[in-house]
This record gives C-alpha cells, sequence and structure tokens, in this order.
C-alpha cells in the first residue's frame, strides 16, 4: 500500500468500527482527560488571572516603582513604549490648618489617572457608607481622612490650607488601594489633585517627598517593564509587587496555583491510567483484525501506519471534543458561580486550547503506542491458529516509556521538579506496596474463602481467579482512587489554613500614639463599649546603629547596606511573654521583669537577624531621641506577618526600657455596625491615630473565598474524571464478563445469583483499590506537606476504614451497573455476538 | 532431533491428464508450471522447551487450476501445512515456491506482498472483521491492494453470492452460511492465483455445508482458480479432483474419491 493509500485506507476503516462503537470507550476517556484538563486550565487560568487583577488592586497596579528622588523621563517613555499606563502620586508631610489648628498630614497629590487599578472610597459622613471611585480630587477640593476633621474640627465643605493654596474639604477619604500595611508612621493622609501640587509651593529643592509611578497593562508588557526597572534602578529606587507588599494575599494566591497545577496534574494521571487501559484493550481487540490484513497482504509497516493514522486522527477528534466539553463545563461552573465572581472576569487565553489538542496526541500515542506497536509483529499465522498472541514487548520499555512520559509531562504541566517526583516516588512506592499487597491479600482471601457465605463465594472466587487481570484493575482503581484521595486532603487542609489565616475577629481596627497617661481610662472606655480589644503593645522609636560596637554599615553585606529596616527607626516593644503567633528558634525567653541596671535584653525577628547577620549574644546599638543605648540578643523568634496582629522585629524584656519616651498600640476587632463608636472614641482621646483595616481585610476574605470555591469546583471535575475511568476500566473487561455470565446462565445459574457474584467480585475489587488509594494517598500527602506547603502531617486514620468501604459500595455499584447487560440480555446472544 | 531422512516421503506429482502416473517421480516434469512446489519441507517447533516435529520432509507439487484436498485427521499437520503453503509462516527446513516465487527464502513482508497478489483465503472461523460490514469485508482486500474501484466489484461477487440484501449486514447479522459466503466472496474478489480453504465447511450443518461447498467449487471453476482446501470431511475432499493424506506430518498420495 502507498502512503496516500494508507491515509485513505485507515480513516476508511476507522469509520466503519466507529459505527459499530468500537472507538467509544477510548474515545470516552480521551474526551474526559482532556476535558477535565482544558476546564481546569480555563478555569484556573480565569480564575487566577481574575485574582491577580484583583491583588493588584490592592497595591494600585500590576508593578509599582518608588523613589525619593522625581522619577526621571526615562520611565515613562518606556512605560509608553511597551504600551503600559501609568499614574504617579507624590507623597510628602506638611502641615494642614483651617482656622486656628494646625496638623501634620501626610499629603498624597495623584495624577488623572490614579488609580490605575482597584478603587479610591470615600463618604460624606462620618464613619458612614463608602462609595467606590475610580479617580481622585479634581483640582481645588481636597479629600480628607476622618481624624483631619476631628484634628481640625472641621466638617465636610469647610476649608484647609496646605502651602500657598486653599482647599475645599470635599469628601472623607476611607480607603486608598495602594496604601500599604505600614501603618505605625502614618500622619492622617489629605489627598490632592497633582493638578494643585504645584501652587502649593510646598515641594521644594531638598525638600524629603516619596515619589511613585505606579504602571498596568498585559503580563508580557508588565514583565518587560519589571526588568527594565531592574536594570536601571538607581540606589534609594524601590520596585514592589504584590509578594512584597500583601504576603497574606500572595501565600493565598500561591497556595492556589500549586493546588490547582496539582488537581490538573492528578486529571492527567487518572487519564493516562483510562487511556493506557482502554488502550490496551482496543489493541486486543484488533490482533484479529490485523492477523486478517496481513493475511491478505498487508505489510508490516502497512499496519503501523493504519493504526497510526487513526490514532492521531483519535487524538484530533478528542482533543477538539474534550475542548468543547472542557469549555462548556467551565462555562457552566461560571455561570453557577457568577455572583461570588468579580465583573471584570477575563475572557479564555489560548494557552489550555493548544496544550489540550498537544495533550491529546502525546497522551494518546504515549500510552497506547507500546500495545499498538505489538499489532505490528501480529502474526499472520493468527488466522488459523487464534492462540496466537504478539511477543509482549519488554516490560522495560513499555512501563519506563510510560514512566517518562508520565514525569515530563508532569514535569512540563506543574514547572516543579519537586513536586513531579514527589507524585512519583509517591506512586511508585505505592505501586510496589499494592503490588505486594494484592498478592498478599489475594492469599489471605483464598485462605479465608471457606468461611465467606456461600453465595458470594462464587463471586469472590472470580475475582481471585483472573488474578493478572485483578491485579491491573484494582491498581488502577487504587491509583484513582489516591489522586481522588490526595485531591480531598490537600483542599481541606488548605481552606482550613487559610481560614485561620484571617478568623472572623480578626482585629481590623489599630490605635496608634496612645500616651502613657491615657492607656487607663483607654483601657476602661473599651470595657465599657464591650470592644474585644487585644493586648496593649509599648512602641518605643529607635534606629539600630551598631552591632558588637560595628556600624551597620561595616557588619551587614553589601546587598544589605540598604534593607528597609536600616534606613528608618524600628518600632521596638517589650513583652514579658513571647507574642502569639511567635515561634522562639533560639536561646531563651526571659523570666520576669528587668530591674534597674540589669542588662538590656532582646529577641530578634529570625528573618531580619539572617538578613543583617544578627546572632545570639550579640550586643545591638540603638539610637532614641539624643542618645545611644544597648541591648544583648538573647533570642532569636519567627513571626507570622500576615496575622493582621501587630508584630515587631525587636522584643525586649519589661521594665528595661521605661526611661525612654513611649507610645502605645491596640487593635481590636469592630464589626461595620458598631464604626460609630469610634466617633466617640476619638473625641475622649483626640491624639490617637485610629487605622481603619477593615476594607483591606474584607478584600482579602473576599480573595480566599474566591480561591476556596476554584478549588472547589476542581476537587468536583477530579471526582468526575476519576468516575468514568472507573467506568471505562470496568467497560473494557466486559466481554470476557459477558461470555462468562451467558455461559453460567446457560448452565442453569438464575439472575440472582449472578447479581450477588458480581457484587461480591467488584465489591471485593473496590475495596482492595480503597485500601492502596488510601495507602498511597497518605504516603503522597505527607510529602507534599513536607516538601511544597510546609505543613506538618497528621495520617487521616478514618480514611482507612471509610474509604475502602466506600469504594467497595462504589465499584461494587458502578461493575453492576455495567455489567447488566449480561443480566439483560439473553445468553444466546450474547454467545453469537461475542463468537462474531 | 530425529529426522527420517533415510524414508523420504513421496513426492507428490499430479497431472490431471494422466492420473494413472500418480507417484511417479519422474512425472514431475510432465508440469509445465507448477503454480505451488514445495520440496523437503519439515517443520519443527519447541513445545515447553522441547522441539516437536510437525513435518517430515514433505513434497508436493500443484498445477495451475488443479483441485486439490489435502485430507486428515486433527494434529495431523493439515493446518500447519496450509499456513506454510500460503506463506503465512516458514518451514524450518526446505523450500517452497508460490507463483514462481521462493516464498521460503522470503521475508513476512514479501511473502505479504506475494498473499496480496495471488492468494485467497477461507477459513473455518470465517474471519470476518465484526465491525465490518458484509460489503466492507468482501471491499478488504481490494483496498488492501488501493483497487478504486473496491466497492462496485464486492457488490458484484456479494450478488454472485446470493446476498445482495445483506450488504450491508454486520457478520452477527448473519447466519453462519451467509458468513461463509461473505467470506468466499472476499477470496475470490481479487481473482487470486490460489484459494486455501481451511475447513470451509467445518463449522456449519449438513445442508448448509454443501451449499457452501457448491457455491467454492463454482466460482473456483468460473475463475479457473488453483483450490487447495484442508477438511477432514472425506465427502468434501472427494469433491477435488485430487487428494493427499496427511498423517502425523507425513504427506502421502489419495486416490481420487
Amino acid at each position: 500500500m502507498t502512503l496516500s493509500q494508507q491515509l485513505k485506507f485507515a480513516p476508511r476503516l476507522m469509520w466503519r468500527e466507529w459505527k459499530s462503537g468500537e472507538f467509544t470507550v477510548l474515545l470516552l476517556a480521551l474526551i474526559v482527560a482532556i476535558a477535565s484538563h482544558t476546564a481546569i486550565g480555563h478555569f484556573s487560568d480565569r480564575i487566577t488571572r481574575a485574582m491577580a487583577t484583583n491583588a493588584n488592586n490592592l497595591i494600585g497596579g500590576d508593578l509599582v516603582f518608588s523613589s525619593s528622588r522625581p522619577i526621571s523621563e526615562e520611565v515613562t517613555i518606556e512605560a509608553n513604549r511597551l504600551g503600559l499606563r501609568s499614574a504617579n502620586t507624590q507623597r510628602f508631610l506638611t502641615v494642614a490648618s483651617a482656622e486656628d489648628e494646625i496638623l501634620l498630614v501626610s499629603v498624597k497629590s495623584v495624577s488623572a489617572e490614579y488609580p490605575l487599578k482597584g478603587h479610591v472610597k470615600v463618604t460624606e459622613e462620618l464613619f458612614g457608607e463608602d462609595t467606590p471611585l475610580t479617580s481622585g480630587p479634581v483640582p481645588g477640593n481636597v479629600w480628607v481622612e476622618a481624624r483631619v476633621l476631628q484634628s481640625l474640627q472641621i466638617e465636610i465643605g469647610d476649608r484647609i490650607e496646605i502651602g500657598d493654596s486653599n482647599f475645599n474639604v470635599s469628601k472623607i477619604l476611607t480607603y486608598e488601594p495602594d496604601r500599604g500595611n505600614n501603618f505605625y508612621s502614618f500622619n492622617p493622609r489629605v489627598m490632592i489633585a497633582k493638578a494643585d501640587l504645584a501652587a502649593t509651593n510646598v515641594v521644594q529643592p531638598g525638600s524629603r517627598v516619596w515619589y511613585r509611578q505606579m504602571f498596568a497593562g498585559d503580563q508580557l508588557a508588565v514583565d518587560t517593564m519589571l526588568k527594565w526597572l531592574r536594570e536601571n534602578a538607581e540606589p534609594g529606587q524601590r520596585i514592589r509587587n504584590l509578594d512584597e507588599d500583601r504576603p497574606a494575599v500572595s501565600q493565598a494566591l500561591i497556595k492556589a496555583k500549586q493546588y490547582m497545577g496539582l488537581a490538573s496534574l492528578l486529571a492527567l494521571l487518572l487519564a493516562a491510567v483510562a487511556i493506557a487501559n482502554s488502550g490496551r484493550h482496543y489493541s486486543q481487540r484488533h490482533y484479529d483484525t490485523s492477523a486478517l490484513l496481513r493475511c491478505l497482504g498487508a505489510l508490516q509497516n502497512d499496519i503501523l501506519r493504519i493504526y497510526l493514522v487513526q490514532l492521531c486522527l483519535l487524538a484530533f477528534i478528542g482533543g477538539v471534543l474534550g475542548n468543547i466539553a472542557g469549555w462548556a463545563a467551565q462555562a457552566g461552573l461560571f455561570l453557577i458561580i457568577n455572583d461570588l465572581l468579580p465583573n471584570n472576569l477575563p475572557t479564555i487565553s489560548h494557552t489550555p486550547i493548544v496544550s489540550g489538542i498537544i495533550l491529546s496526541f502525546v497522551v494518546l500515542l504515549g500510552f497506547t503506542l507500546p500495545s499498538v506497536l505489538r499489532l505490528k509483529s501480529v502474526s499472520p499465522l493468527r488466522v488459523l491458529r487464534n492462540d496466537l498472541s504478539p511477543y509482549p514487548l519488554s516490560a522495560l520499555l513499555v512501563y519506563g516509556g510510560s514512566t517518562v512520559m508520565v514525569m515530563l509531562l508532569m514535569w512540563f504541566y506543574t514547572g516543579s521538579l519537586t513536586l513531579t517526583l514527589s507524585i512519583l516516588f509517591g506512586s511508585a512506592v505505592v505501586i510496589a506496596i499494592a503490588f505486594v499487597g494484592i498478592r498478599l491479600m489475594f492469599g489471605a482471601i483464598g485462605w479465608c474463602l471457606p468461611s465467606f457465605p456461600l453465595k458470594i463465594r462464587v463471586g469472590i472466587r472470580n475475582f481471585l481467579r483472573r488474578k493478572r487481570e485483578a491485579v491491573s484493575q484494582a491498581m488502577a482503581f487504587g491509583l484513582t482512587i489516591m489522586a481522588m484521595l490526595v485531591v480531598v486532603f490537600l483542599r481541606t487542609e488548605l481552606v482550613t489554613t487559610w481560614q485561620q489565616t484571617i478568623p472572623e475577629d480578626a482585629p481590623n481596627h489599630f490605635v496608634l500614639n496612645l500616651q502613657n497617661d491615657e492607656t487607663e481610662p483607654y483601657t476602661k472606655f473599651v470595657t465599657e463599649q464591650n470592644i474585644r480589644a487585644d493586648q496593649l503593645y509599648p512602641v518605643i522609636r529607635g534606629r539600630l546603629t551598631r552591632v558588637n560596637d560595628k556600624p551597620m554599615v561595616e557588619h551587614v553585606s553589601k546587598e544589605e547596606r540598604r534593607h528597609e529596616s536600616l534606613s528608618r527607626e524600628l518600632n521596638l516593644t517589650w513583652s514579658p511573654d513571647l507574642p502569639p503567633d511567635n515561634k522562639l528558634l533560639a536561646g531563651e525567653w526571659w523570666q520576669g521583669s528587668a530591674n534597674v541596671g540589669d542588662e538590656v535584653l532582646v529577641s530578634v525577628e529570625a528573618r531580619l537577624a539572617e538578613k543583617l547577620a544578627i546572632n545570639l549574644g550579640d550586643r545591638l546599638t540603638f539610637f532614641t531621641g539624643n542618645r545611644d543605648w544597648k541591648a544583648v540578643v538573647t533570642s532569636i523568634r519567627s513571626v507570622k506577618w500576615d496575622n493582621f496582629n501587630p508584630n515587631f522585629y525587636m522584643v525586649f524584656q519589661p521594665g528595661s526600657l521605661v526611661d525612654l519616651p513611649t507610645t502605645w498600640i491596640n487593635s481590636f476587632h469592630l464589626p461595620p455596625e458598631e464604626k460609630k463608636v469610634l466617633v466617640q472614641m476619638l473625641k475622649q482621646f483626640p491624639a490617637i491615630t485610629l487605622v481603619e483595616m477593615d476594607t483591606i481585610l474584607n478584600q482579602v476574605k473576599d480573595i480566599i473565598t474566591q480561591v476556596t470555591i476554584a478549588i472547589e469546583s476542581i476537587l468536583l471535575f477530579v471526582l468526575l474524571a476519576g468516575f468514568v475511568v472507573t467506568l471505562s476500566a470496568i467497560q473494557s473487561s466486559m466481554n470476557d464478563r459477558l461470555r462468562e455470565g451467558a455461559l453460567v446462565r446457560t448452565l442453569g445459574a438464575d439472575r440472582k445469583l449472578l447479581k450477588v457474584n458480581q457484587w461480591s467480585e467488584f465489591a471485593s475489587m473496590g475495596f482492595l483499590s480503597g485500601l492502596i488509594g488510601v495507602a498511597g494517598a497518605e504516603i503522597i500527602v505527607a510529602q507534599l506537606y513536607q516538601r511544597i506547603f510546609e505543613l506538618s502531617y497528621v495520617p487521616t486514620w478514618w480514611a482507612w476504614i471509610i474509604i475502602p468501604m466506600i469504594s467497595a459500595g462504589l465499584v461494587g455499584l458502578a461493575g453492576v451497573y455495567s455489567s447488566r447487560r449480561i443480566l439483560r440480555e439473553p445468553p444466546m446472544q450474547s454467545l453469537r455476538t461475542l463468537r462474531a | 532431533m530425529s529426522s527420517p531422512s533415510d524414508k523420504p516421503n513421496l513426492h507428490l506429482v499430479n497431472n490431471d491428464d494422466t492420473a494413472q502416473d500418480r507417484n511417479d517421480i519422474s512425472a514431475e516434469s510432465a508440469i509445465s508450471q507448477p503454480i505451488l512446489r514445495i520440496e523437503n519441507v519439515n517443520r519443527i517447533v519447541d513445545v515447553a522447551d522441547e522441539p516437536l516435529q510437525i513435518l517430515y520432509d514433505v513434497c508436493l507439487q500443484v498445477a495451475k487450476g488443479e483441485t486439490l484436498a489435502i485430507v486428515g485427521s486433527s494434529g495431523s499437520g493439515k493446518s500447519t501445512l496450509l499456513g506454510l503453503l500460503a506463506g503465512l509462516d516458514l518451514p524450518t527446513s526446505g523450500s517452497i515456491e508460490l507463483a514462481g516465487e521462493a516464498i521460503s527464502a522470503m521475508d513476512e513482508d514479501a511473502r505479504a506482498f506475494v498473499r496480496a497478489q495471488h492468494v485467497g483465503f477461507v477459513f473455518q472461523s470465517f474471519q470476518l472483521l465484526p465491525n465490518l460490514t458484509a460489503v466492507e469485508n468482501v471491499a478488504l482486500p481490494l483496498e488492501i491492494l488501493g483497487r478504486q474501484d473496491a466497492v462496485a466489484l464486492s457488490k458484484d461477487i456479494l450478488d454472485r453470492v446470493g446476498l445482495s440484501s445483506r450488504q450491508t449486514h454486520y457478520p452477527n447479522q448473519l447466519s453462519g452460511g451467509e458468513q461463509q459466503r461473505v467470506a468466499i466472496a472476499r477470496a475470490f474478489v481479487t481473482q487470486p492465483a490460489v484459494l486455501f480453504a481451511d475447513e470451509p465447511t467445518g463449522n456449519l450443518d449438513k445442508s448448509t455445508g454443501d451449499m457452501v461447498a457448491d457455491l467454492l467449487f463454482e466460482l473456483n471453476a468460473e475463475h479457473d482458480t488453483t483450490l487447495i482446501l484442508v477438511t477432514h470431511d472425506n465427502q468434501l475432499a472427494a469433491r477435488c479432483r485430487r487428494q493427499v493424506g496427511m498423517d502425523s506430518g507425513r504427506l502421502s498420495e489419495k486416490q481420487a474419491g
């Protein structure tokens, strides 16, 4: 046959077989595989992009560049060249006045494009409902924080002066998307339009101004800009992205991405199991066809090419249909959870579509080729002697090849070699254990067989008799169950961890600058108002200047000389106990308070200690006000920065810093309906700085809710894929069962007996698979926890009992359902169909 | 391994015109152009690591257009011989020439080429592809040859075997006799020089078997095909002009019945 003849003949043969349903199972397995891949691909891609967009809203752009000097024109030119949108702000401290009152405020002038992402929120009533806006104040107007009104004793519509200009106070500012977390040094904010800045004459050469330029645009341009900025940034200029500004959010995103990658990967593994299974079945069913074609004169290469063309066609069809099904599934999913998602949901991208098609080819060819290659070597003599099967390919070639394929796919898929190797290692251990375990269990079941009721004995014996087949099927189901369990276990753990990240009653308000003599009345106030306030922490400002009498510049490495902790005053505190969520990593915590004249003891946060090369026993010199003072490092501790509580780099022993100027800080949770109490608080303690964090907190919580929904939906896909795989695996062994069932019925067995037999056979297989699945999942999850998610792992004991039972029930049900033809069809018909 | 080479098998020669010359080695020369010639063929297989000889020094020549029955009991080696004659398998030693080509010296693909050009098959178990309709099954060998008119020719020949109304039926929708008629149509559709039939009526009842045999011989006569038939049915064998017996791997000439 010439190649063109083969290209014509192969589809014709395929079409004929197609009509008779020969390809249904294989195609179904492929469609399920590609559909779950593309559905998860589209879903996680869109959700991730939506989440990233929302999260970027929190820093006011995709990328932020800040500097203590005016940002050069070149930066703007480069951004324009890349097609990025940009906005800029200028921030400085100055005095605002209204009639007799004056107040040190932090003025922020914003360009017309501000904010690039997210919203500015304002209200016209103190602590009233706020509304989101997508631009800053118009020239001539200022927006101010609530405490500016309090301190200057003015109202909306009054006028204030900044420098040489006079402004109308038009709105109360409640939220800026790009405000960041560092609120200790906040002076109350006043926002003006950039167009008004020059006229104030406040910014003069030498003035201390923080300039910020924000960029937004497509990812490629943003990445290019990031690279350009890194190459061109000067000392004192900083590039900020999400990771630095919002550790809680970025952590959630990273874990969500890892999880989704994992879920996709497991869907892929399920698919591989299904396809390898169906492929083997497909190949076996074509031994006779190949023998006949050879007998009729087809060459070995004709056979190979005919089946290759068929597989390629099938891969293409499976890829396209799988893509359509996957697209429909994700569209349906988005429709269901529409209310919970942001309106600006990105459209689907090409990546999952293309990768779905490619994957269809790779998976189908990769996992069926070893079986299909055997078709080439079917002897034509098989037409005379049906027992002649082609020589088996070397086990190393088949399994080694498949393993390498799976590994490459996983690596490509997850981009993580560690994750890939963890799963491969886990699977290898599971397969080895399962293999030995199944053999042992077969022995045990066989040994116990006489003690089973007579009725189910036949079914179990059936299961034992098909040892080879039963081992491979139990392994296939076991791996399926394992994959699903891994996804379930991880989901539960991740969601719980996230929800714990920001508990319902996480502090959402911070009170700063409480004076020494205000602490008692303040405590009384919060008690009376039933506000659940946390511990009061003292705050002493101090700059770290020397380690072991060596100036910081000489002590730290070149790269760390610009560490932000060295360029500003640190917030220092004291505490009798280790603060909650802190963990002692080295050294000892002090007992009780220090006495006058004792050495000052300090505990240093671990990451800072590492960066600044601070060790236990080092003597640190601080500068506060007008004098130097010293402390000895007695412990190093880790701090959970994303817990929304006041956290400190340096904690001192109580009683040691009494003679330094101290203010106090407090945090508390206040539900939105009780916010009016803040007016009273500000009246009683006018000097305090009140920072409202509830908007930011709500935003973070929204993101976590979205991530959780995404994960739960993906779980559904994996479960669905697993179930279809189970069905297809059972169906591929159906011919033998049909033949045997028909024969047994011909010999006089009634339907009831057959049904009991089927139940006991499939249920035993399900039970065994359940055990394999749990064992495998425990091994893999333990690996993942330790290596990837850095969580401590506790075995899930209940699963060892529950899962095998559920699995026995489900596999039993699926098996009996798929075998219903045996009971329904007259035995004569079954025998005749199978003979032909 | 013992080969009874000291006791050579009969060199079986046939010439329809001189039936009395059977068993006469010298008569070989009377066959101008044998379509099939095999010489000193032995076939030894390994069974449980022990060599087992199935055929012993078989020699045979078959003239073009001849009808030959190979008769023998189960396990006598007749199907093995058929496999070798048709080029489906290779002898351990000896030579086989089919349509002038030394197929025993060819690799599998070259033999497949010879089969495609010159050989047709009818099997005891019909060997129809279950997923193909009757007409598609018949068209298969023509398609392997790359013939454009495969379907039209197949329909014609299905007509000829009396199955014009069953063309689009699948094998499991046909009776045993009908399935074998489809197989016969498939065997003749390429107009092969040699047709090999392995117990063609073995799976059929007597009257159906007779009908199928009638058809086989009719078509054989129409196409002037050389027919080589393996059977243990003496009655069917008797319809061939020449018969050889196979007994424990040794071939012997029989009198035509």
